[in-house]
């Protein structure tokens, strides 16, 4: 019987698997599907990358408070809410905003674009230095939520009728969609194919 | 039966096979050529990481049973509890908004925690958990959207934004979710959630 030794990668267990016996074949632990490679990776990724990249646009642009104080509106984006922030003396907490708000988003975009350029165009470039990029970005993911939680508190903190009253800008939306778009490319994208070509050479 | 060598590993992170010796108390075994962290060193002891991840199921439902924050402006009192933040969302027709938050805020950590403690719980009685490997799936495929710390900093944040012009104050809620999230942390640092599958304590009732 042809068998081969595999580790299943969600759980951990180290089994055998029978080659060639054709359709799916699932890890006898956690049920998880075996696979060598995920498969798709590096079109999935990019198809969620690319939807990322063009909604991080709208996401700053378009405001993602609509304040009423005392009868006054004001519209928000992201980069005005940590101006205001800076400019109120709070520069710590502006720039945990600006980081997690800006800085992390772009940081995923480019980090995931940039593995899978170098694994389509340039696979002998340096590959622990990708591995590592992989884990940041994989690392930073949740953190870009920061915003929508701030969101929630303020509307669901203000809520004094005609006086004061916070409701989410179209902004928000954007945002998340990209907070959750990225982190599913991160997902998508196999760190395996990083090392591909050294088993090959081999 | 096929006799597995359980020095010999895969790292899942870049594929490269290799031979890992017994990891000493208090390191971390990385894979030879990704750097990936392929094992911490077992803790002895399960008691540990049941102890704090009870304790973080304690400090969760106080978290959410208790007034979390509140907001006091022209006279007017707002008391809010954990779930109001989607709560809100979800009156104001956010429900996108409104699902997302509940699930990373409070959903998906709370089902990390009931289920690590299910998990260790019969694993300390010598009982093969229900659906052991599916749950153990579960538990890791929730990380990334487990973002109980995320939520903390983003209160921070509020409150530094409210500060300006009205009176913010925790309540208790609030303090048992601070406690909720350090006791998760600590928790999930001593545990590796891949050698659970491994313990003697699973030996006496017919480990997978």
């Amino acid at each position: 019987m042809n068998t081969t030794p595999f580790t299943c990668d969600e759980c951990g267990l180290q089994c055998r698997t029978h080659e060639a016996t054709g359709g799916t074949q699932r890890c006898p632990h956690c049920h998880a599907r075996i696979e060598r490679r995920k498969p798709g990776s590096a079109q999935r990724t990019a198809a969620l990358l690319i939807a990322a990249g063009i909604l991080y646009i709208p996401a700053n642009l378009l405001p993602i408070f609509e304040v009423q104080l005392l009868g006054r509106t004001s519209n928000d984006t992201i980069l005005e809410g940590v101006a205001q922030l800076i400019a109120s003396g709070m520069w710590m907490i502006g720039a945990v905003v600006f980081i997690a708000s800006i800085a992390v988003p772009l940081l995923k975009i480019l980090g995931i674009g940039t593995l899978l350029l170098a694994s389509r165009f340039k696979p002998d470039s340096t590959r622990l230095g990708r591995a590592r990029l992989f884990r940041v970005v994989e690392a930073i993911g949740p953190w870009s939520m920061i915003d929508i939680f701030v969101v929630s508190l303020m509307v669901s903190l203000v809520r004094f009728g005609t006086l004061a009253t916070f409701a989410p800008g179209p902004g928000a939306v954007c945002f998340a969609c990209v907070v959750i778009l990225t982190m599913l490319a991160v997902r998508g994208f196999d760190p395996r194919t990083i090392w591909d070509p050294v088993e090959e050479k081999v | 039966m096929v006799k597995i060598d359980h020095s010999v590993v895969r790292c899942t992170s870049c594929d490269g096979w290799q031979q890992l010796p017994p990891v000493p108390p208090s390191h971390r075994a990385r894979c030879y050529r990704c750097r990936a962290l392929l094992q911490r060193s077992k803790h002895p002891s399960l008691d540990v990481p049941l102890a704090l991840s009870l304790a973080a199921l304690i400090a969760l439902a106080i978290a959410n049973g208790t007034p979390f924050l509140s907001l006091e402006y022209a006279g007017i009192r707002q008391s809010n509890f954990l779930v109001t933040g989607a709560m809100a969302l979800w009156q104001d027709d956010h429900f996108f908004l409104s699902l997302l938050v509940a699930f990373t805020g409070i959903l998906a950590p709370a089902t990390q925690i009931s289920l690590v403690c299910y998990l260790l719980l019969s694993i300390r009685r010598g009982r093969l958990p229900w659906k052991f490997g599916r749950t153990l799936r579960l538990v890791t495929a929730l990380g990334p959207w487990s973002m109980a710390g995320v939520y903390l900093i983003g209160v921070f944040v509020a409150s530094a934004k409210l500060g300006q012009f009205a009176a913010l104050v925790e309540g208790t809620g609030f303090y048992a979710f601070v406690a909720m999230v350090l006791l998760w942390t600590a928790s999930s640092a001593t545990l590796d959630p891949r050698a659970l599958g491994r313990r003697p304590e699973l030996n006496a009732g017919g480990a997978p």
